[in-house]
């Protein structure tokens, strides 16, 4: 381990590819898209690598790297994975390709700084998942916010500068008090930059409630939670397809890995006197948000609602510290990552035809597009959270380990299913079944090798996690005890 | 251990996934030859446990861990004993022959391979359903035969209404299976196991009151839903929007029965409960009277159908309250073979009349095809449960007259007998507004040997199957009950004199039941029928009121919210808050204490504050 520098690899070969990629240009398009393809496979060969080579049995760090890098400052580049990021890690791989691939054939604006940009993101966003020095995090968190910056500025729809700003606007100003933190955490604990260390400083209460609340503003801005989520929408609206996917299904989880990987462990204290407050919002976003989604006109805007009440189960899960509900919030995440990409991939399948996510410009699409009908149907029921796929694995487990903590938290979190079959399906009503009443539907195609290999890939992954978590769960067992007897033990000095 | 349990529900999710992957390349006519191979082999299978296990069926099949964390462990584990025997016979049997019907019946029809595809998930879900030995996998085949429900009564999905009826008996179900999973939660919460034997004992062995009322209600309520029980009836009717087929296989034969199967395996569970049973039953022998006197006014011929299945349903759960829970097994057989007959039929009836359902419009069709006339009069038969001929007669009387026998048993009996004059007056009025009078010319249709089949044996099965299990007392076999007596305990049963009083009045009420049907088809041919009495005619009002008043405050909440809470407290209230909040915060963390760091912050809320500013201008 370590020799091999395989999270060095990770980071970097993604990022040295779309460099090489955006050097190349948009005159060779065709020699672009097999560079990324290739640059975007590479990546997730190398972090296969990482999952072949985890050892299940430890909590400690693994495939650890460490050099100075500062070293006045006693910065180092530090990485490591255990069970908690691992997963994460090969999520944001996969996932790249896939939406390289996607764009394929979509994307016809300067495709070259397109896909260029999403594979600089992608080594940045696995950088966020391996970092365990404090500066290293930070570097990578901000600078996962200048290529979706791009990507939707540039790619996005009309309104794009006004999303973007806002995008900005809300993510950045809630990382900086995250910043502070860090500094304050850096001093208070002798001059350290390393996340592990800061999770064994003793701190005060008072100390852990400022730094925690700081932590959660950062981190719920990303994931994001109520009340601080009304970026996301307009964000996903204006984004390009594959931007949304990546923001959805890697992004999000960025805030939720944040409370697992610096809130839990370095203020355990503060968690559990604040996790009244976090299940409040977690099941104000689950219940609220799931009726505003009910009433959306905008394809787009509707995943985007239902992608919050999702992750309203992921923090719902890491505030009652119990094991079954922590796994079951990182299964669900992993789940969210298939279910919205592969549901805002449908959407850009039918934008890309139609150049409009108005629902009353739908109906009838089963008629003509059948086989793009039967996977959207899997993913819907996906998003309702049937048993069979993967968002009833996590969905239920999160409930379950909820319900030993807090009964009405999980009975409240329970009709969550009920109103996420409402807006699901109506969506999937309106814009599937019915006849055909718009010329334009009627001249639709079904999908092209391309969107199929996608959906397919995520189609095969939503049911195997559905039916077979076992391997999932294997990876995540160690580190989450792990992680829930940090939790568990005080911190207050004295 | 049987290591070969899985391939009884194995069969028809490997048609399924074959349909999914390959049946682009096989062709409809491969597909829907190999959709129908599926349950028969699962029959082939289910055989075999009949004929070498029969007597005393416990078997018992670890597939694979599900999930684990800690001591939350879901195994997906099947089990076959005498209650699970029954239902996957059912699920196997009535679902190879109405996969076999439908060849025929909806040859040529658009999504034919959509069709096959969740007919055999259905059938496979079902079987997982029957099979599961623990709640959760219970509950995975509980809600995929809630998704292939969806999709087939959405099925010819290009009309409106039928996507609509589909997603309200998804949404409507649906809140019976989160209360269903809510008390899963809580008993896994109070016991720390999933596995329903030994749940069942460590409810008998330590039972919390509290506990065990609560998730009694919660599970109750998931299998009145599923089984349409009122008042969560509402979904069935709408779901006949389906074809006749689906209407056979899911809301008569087998997932319907889900709740009554639920009821019978958690039994222990509603006995732990004083009273718990009782209620059961009142709402049993409340829905079965509730149930057939809106089947009396009905015009659609599938709605009387949907009509007379709840109220059967309601005979099974009265069975069930009543401590005679191998009785309700009984009926649930019976039902499965009458009424799938019954819907199957229908669907060819309404072949004939151009998709016409109105049962005014018919009529005299005996002549046209006997073949239908004589099998559907065996089917209604059994409904009706003419004496001694039919089966319903052995299954529904028995637990009419048991009933006399319980707690305020009058009540009970009174409810159950009135629904059994009803029963026969609605069955026999629809088979003489359709079979018989004047003859009403429908189009020429050649039923299949694929469509004879099934018809026939059902047919047969609708007569005779009821002679398992003769009433007390009487010669001849009494099969059905000491089988089932070592799982399900005794079965209360009249005696003597008193049983022989409650047969005759029963078989009695059926006779004047059958006349007051001819009546009332003769009166709906005269244009002055049953039909035209409003509020039987629309089922007391119930759905209307429902649907008057739940979704639009769903609906109208959800627009304040988006209008009023997410428009204007956010877009101006908040984001207004923050503009004002940094401006003065700004100041602030200048004059803030520690050096370095909040001069750092000030100058980064002084940049973010002009952003904002720009953005506010570019509004």
């Amino acid at each position: 381990m370590g020799t091999q520098a395989l999270l060095s690899q990770s980071i970097w070969v993604p990022i040295a590819f779309g460099v090489l990629v955006l050097a190349v240009g948009d005159r060779r398009t065709t020699l672009v898209k097999w560079l990324a393809l290739l640059g975007s496979t590479v990546t997730f060969v190398i972090t296969l690598e990482l999952l072949a080579g985890f050892d299940t049995h430890t909590a400690a760090m693994q495939f650890v790297e460490r050099v100075p890098w500062i070293p006045s400052l006693n910065i180092d580049y530090h990485l490591g994975v255990d069970g908690i990021s691992l997963w994460f890690v090969l999520l944001t791989s996969f996932l790249t390709i896939l939406v390289v691939i996607s764009s394929w054939t979509n994307v016809h604006r300067r495709l070259a700084q397109f896909l260029g940009a999403f594979l600089i993101m992608d080594g940045l966003m696995i950088g966020v998942f391996c970092a365990l020095d404090a500066i290293l995090f930070y570097f990578f968190w901000e600078a996962t916010l200048i290529p979706m910056f791009l990507i939707i500025g540039v790619w996005g729809g009309p309104r794009r500068v006004y999303a973007t700003i806002k995008f900005f606007l809300y993510t950045f100003l809630g990382s900086v008090l995250m910043l502070v933190a860090l500094l304050y955490l850096h001093f208070h604990s002798g001059g350290s930059f390393n996340l592990l260390t800061f999770q064994n400083t003793p701190l005060g209460l008072a100390a852990q409630t400022w730094i925690f609340l700081a932590f959660f503003l950062a981190f719920a801005v990303k994931i994001p939670m109520w009340p601080v989520h009304t970026w996301l929408p307009d964000a996903h609206v204006e984004a390009p397809t594959a931007g949304s996917v990546i923001l959805a299904a890697v992004m999000l989880k960025m805030g939720a890995y944040g409370f697992l990987r610096l809130s839990l462990p370095i203020t355990p204290d503060a968690s559990h006197h604040l996790a009244w407050l976090m299940i409040l919002l977690s099941l104000i976003a689950i219940v609220y948000i799931a009726l505003v989604a009910i009433v959306q006109q905008d394809m787009k805007k509707l995943v985007a609602y239902s992608s919050i009440a999702h992750m309203g189960f992921v923090t719902l899960g890491f505030f009652v510290f119990d094991a079954t509900a922590v796994e079951g919030g990182i299964i669900q995440m992993l789940s969210h990552g298939f279910i919205s990409a592969a549901m805002f991939l449908c959407i850009g399948v039918l934008y890309d035809r139609m150049h409009t996510r108005d629902i009353h410009a739908y109906g009838g699409v089963a008629n003509v597009m059948p086989i793009f009908a039967s996977f959207m149907m899997l993913f819907a029921m996906g998003n309702v959270g049937l048993p069979g796929t993967s968002g009833f694995v996590g969905e239920f487990m999160v409930v379950l380990g909820t319900y030993q903590v807090n009964p009405w938290a999980a009975i409240i979190a329970a009709t969550g299913l009920i109103t996420g079959a409402g807006y699901t399906l109506w969506l999937f009503k309106r814009v599937m079944f019915g006849g055909v009443i718009h010329r334009e539907v009627a001249a639709l195609t079904d999908l092209n090798a391309q969107e199929f290999l996608v959906l397919g890939s995520l189609a095969v992954l939503t049911l195997l996690m559905g039916v077979w978590p076992a391997p999932f769960l294997d990876i995540v067992h160690t580190s989450v005890q792990h992680l829930l007897t940090q939790v568990a033990a005080s911190k207050i000095p004295g | 251990m049987a290591d070969w349990l899985w391939l009884i529900p194995g069969f028809p999710l490997l048609g399924a996934l074959i349909n999914a992957g390959f049946g682009q390349w096989l062709g409809v006519p491969m597909v829907k030859r190999l959709a129908a191979l599926m349950p028969l082999l699962s029959s082939v299978v289910i055989l075999v446990i009949w004929l070498e296990h029969a007597t005393h069926p416990e078997l018992v099949d670890r597939v694979w861990t599900w999930m684990a964390v800690g001591s939350f462990v879901a195994e997906i584990g099947l089990r076959i004993d005498a209650v699970s025997l029954v239902m996957v016979s059912i699920a196997a049997f009535a679902g190879f022959l109405i996969h076999l019907y439908s060849q025929q019946f909806l040859a040529g029809d658009y999504g034919e391979r959509r069709y096959y595809f969740y007919l055999n998930l259905f059938v496979g879900g079902m079987l997982v359903l029957t099979m599961a030995d623990n709640l959760l996998l219970l509950y995975l085949g509980w809600e995929t035969v809630g998704l292939c429900s969806y999709a087939l009564v959405a099925h010819w999905y290009r009309q409106k209404k039928n996507a609509w009826a589909g997603r309200k008996a998804f949404v409507v179900t649906r809140i019976g299976d989160t209360t269903f999973a809510i008390g899963i939660f809580l008993l896994f919460a109070q016991y720390h196991t999933l596995d329903i034997h030994r749940l069942l004992q460590m409810i008998s062995g330590q039972p919390v009151p509290s506990v065990l009322l609560a998730a009694s209600v919660l599970v109750l309520i998931g299998a009145l839903a599923k089984s349409a029980q009122f008042p969560l009836h509402l979904w069935l009717p709408d779901s006949m929007a389906g074809p006749s087929t689906v209407s056979a296989l899911i809301h008569a034969a087998t997932m319907v029965t889900a709740g009554v199967y639920l009821s019978i395996r958690l039994l222990p569970l509603f006995a732990a409960v004083p009273g718990m049973l009782w209620v059961i039953a009142l709402l049993g022998a409340w829905t079965a009277f509730f149930a057939a006197s809106c089947g009396l006014a009905q015009v659609d011929i599938k709605r009387v159908l949907a009509y007379s299945t709840i109220s059967q349903l309601g005979y099974m759960f009265l069975a069930v309250g009543i401590g005679a829970p191998a009785l309700g097994l009984f009926h649930l057989l019976v039902h499965a073979c009458f009424k799938a007959l019954l819907f199957m039929a229908a669907g060819a009836v309404i072949s004939i009349y151009a998709e016409d359902h109105d049962i005014r419009h018919m009529g005299g069709l005996k002549n046209q095809q006997p073949l239908l006339r004589w099998t559907f009069l065996a089917g209604i038969s059994a409904l009706a449960a003419v004496p001694l001929i039919s089966a319903g007669f052995y299954s529904k009387d028995a637990i009419i007259d048991a009933s006399w026998l319980a707690p305020h048993g009058a009540l009970l009996y009174a409810l159950a007998l009135a629904a059994a004059l009803m029963t026969a007056a609605y069955a026999f009025r629809l088979y003489f507004l359709v079979f018989e009078g004047e003859p009403r010319v429908g189009e020429p249709y050649q039923l299949g040997w694929g469509m004879k089949i099934p018809l026939l044996i059902l047919a047969v099965a609708s007569i005779g199957i009821g002679w398992l299990q003769f009433p007390p007392g009487w010669p001849g076999p009494h099969l059905w009950l000491p089988w089932l007596r070592a799982e399900l305990g005794p079965t209360p049963e009249p005696s003597g004199n008193l049983a022989l009083v409650l047969e005759t009045v029963g078989a009695a009420v059926t006779l004047v039941g059958i006349w007051l049907g001819y009546l009332a088809a003769r009166w709906e041919r005269q244009g002055r029928g049953l039909s035209r009495i409003g509020f039987l005619a629309h089922a007391w009002y119930v759905d209307a009121v429902a649907l008057r008043f739940l979704p639009p405050v769903v609906y109208g909440g959800a627009r304040f919210l988006r209008l009023g809470v997410e428009h204007l407290l956010f877009r101006s209230g908040i984001l207004g808050g923050i503009r004002e909040g940094l401006q003065w915060g700004g100041v602030g963390l200048v004059w803030g204490e520690n050096g370095l760091v909040s001069r750092y912050v000030a100058f980064m809320g002084f940049g973010l504050l002009l952003l904002l500013l720009l953005l506010w201008g570019g509004l």
